[in-house]
């Protein structure tokens, strides 16, 4: 496994270096919207908050082009020549789009807390207002003893919420290659599997909000210590149940992309 | 010994049937000619027994085990087309190999590489057609396989690299194992073929020791492959 994450990174080594580099260039923009006179730091903000999504598109669009490429083109038959099971192959993929995810926002969480601290730096009040208002919400809501587990744990479902989306659009692209190998409009029935394997996710994931008792929301609208209680439950609740829901989904599409590289699909 | 031995074996791509029942055995200390025009199902039967695509019905041993991803590890195969990524060089492309095949053997790459008058240190995008055909040839047969599937490797080729790539194959070829070579340049392969496989549309129409086929139809292979597929 650890060869073919090697091989997936040198394959994207030049890619990976242009969006570095045009990351760093935002964020060099970014400071310069916040330390040159008569600007606001708003735009820096802005150029952050734009990195952030710039993130999550690029590496989405990137494992699902590079899977596709695999196939399409007949640089794939090295890889599939190779004696390399399918689960192999669709798992270093998936890993690899993953660490990808978590470098990209962690680069990302990295540039925003240099433009802020220039912020800072320069008399502006920067994010820790909004930092502290939202510390302090949440103290209210779930009690100041879960603030950090109710953060770290939303953060988390998201990440796992994004990771099963690629992992989706990967299996979507098996599956259109599976049933039409030879049809040049696979890529539009793989689009047309992640839209409903997608809907198919969101309606799992509203059921079993109301299987848990969820429906009115989890956080309640009183700030008694009764309520706040309820409300790290009823997170909880979620977190775990959200947390399974996603994991099952990436644990399928592994092993569904994975038995019929294996066994179908024809390169 | 067997080495591969496919029985029944069909591939359809819709209504098209590639290979239509084909049943061969490819034994070791043979080189084979795998002959026919274009579209006649060779490269379809050696992407099945290289395992890039899987049959409709039928089956494929390789020593024996059915196919299975084991059975890379004891085909070499090599597909006409140039199927490196772009970010290659040379070097990267042994690298690939070293990583990927217990039986890439580094010295014997080297030893085709001289040959082939390659180096490390070249780009493969910058490489021409024919300078692609050699690196394909020299990465496939410096691994120490059991069977090697060569896909028309003299497509395109000139004269000068002919020579180099046949020798490659030669070179290669040994009691312990079988190599096949799908090509309609019969003028040229003749000579080393042991074995031929006649291949029309899908289905084996001749198989059978190159010389004994000179001696039953009075005729060189070359003149026999007119005759076939006139």
């Amino acid at each position: 496994m650890f060869k073919l994450l090697k091989h997936e990174f040198k394959k994207r080594k030049s890619l990976l270096l242009i969006a570095l580099i045009i990351l760093s260039t935002a964020e060099i923009l970014a400071i310069y919207q916040v330390t040159k006179s008569n600007s606001s730091p708003v735009f820096g903000a802005i150029i952050n908050i734009v990195m952030f999504i710039g993130v999550l598109l690029i590496v989405f669009v990137d494992v699902v082009v590079q899977y596709f490429n695999d196939f399409k083109k007949s640089q794939g038959t090295l890889l599939f020549l190779s004696p390399n099971s399918g689960y192999k192959i669709v798992g270093s993929k998936m890993l690899f789009g993953a660490a990808e995810l978590l470098a990209g926002l962690s680069l990302a969480l990295l540039f925003s807390w240099i433009t802020n601290s220039f912020a800072v730096a320069e008399g502006y009040e920067g994010i820790g207002p909004q930092i502290q208002l939202l510390k302090e919400s949440l103290n209210m809501s779930v009690g100041s003893a879960n603030t950090w587990w109710v953060v770290a744990g939303f953060l988390f479902l998201i990440f796992l919420q994004y990771f099963a989306s690629q992992s989706i659009a990967v299996t979507s692209i098996t599956l259109g290659r599976t049933i039409l190998s030879k049809n040049s409009y696979n890529w539009f029935w793989a689009v047309l599997f992640f839209v409903m394997v997608s809907i198919v996710v969101q309606t799992v994931n509203g059921m079993l909000v109301l299987l848990i008792g969820l429906e009115d929301g989890i956080f309640s609208n009183s700030f008694s210590f009764d309520s706040q209680t309820e409300t790290a439950v009823n997170f909880t609740k979620y977190l775990i149940l959200g947390g399974i829901e996603y994991l099952f989904w990436i644990a399928a599409s592994f092993l569904v992309s994975g038995t019929l590289l294996t066994k179908k699909v024809d390169i | 010994m067997e080495l591969v031995k496919t029985n029944e074996l069909f591939k359809s791509f819709g209504a098209v049937k590639a290979v239509n029942d084909v049943s061969i055995n490819i034994e070791n200390g043979k080189i084979y000619g795998l002959l026919g025009p274009n579209g006649s199902g060779k490269t379809t039967l050696m992407r099945l027994i290289a395992g890039l695509f899987y049959p409709s019905k039928g089956s494929i041993q390789v020593l024996s085990e059915n196919i299975s991803v084991n059975s890379k590890a004891h085909v070499a195969y090599m597909p006409t087309e140039a199927f490196f990524y772009d970010y290659m060089k040379i070097k990267d492309a042994e690298k690939f190999f070293i990583d990927f095949f217990e039986d890439f053997d580094v010295e014997k790459f080297s030893d085709l590489l001289a040959k082939m008058q390659l180096n490390r240190k070249m780009k493969i995008t910058s490489l021409s057609s024919g300078m692609n055909a050699k690196l394909r040839v020299a990465l496939t047969m410096a691994r120490k396989a059991d069977v090697y599937l060569l896909d028309e490797p003299l497509n395109g080729i000139d004269l000068i690299a002919r020579d180099a790539i046949m020798a490659a194959i030669i070179g290669g070829a040994s009691e312990d194992n079988a190599v096949v070579i799908s090509s309609h340049l019969i003028d040229i392969m003749e000579n080393v073929l042991d074995d031929v496989i006649f291949i029309k549309e899908g289905k084996v129409v001749i198989n059978e020791n190159a010389e004994d086929a000179r001696a039953n139809y009075n005729k060189s292979i070359a003149e026999l492959y007119k005759e076939v597929y006139a």
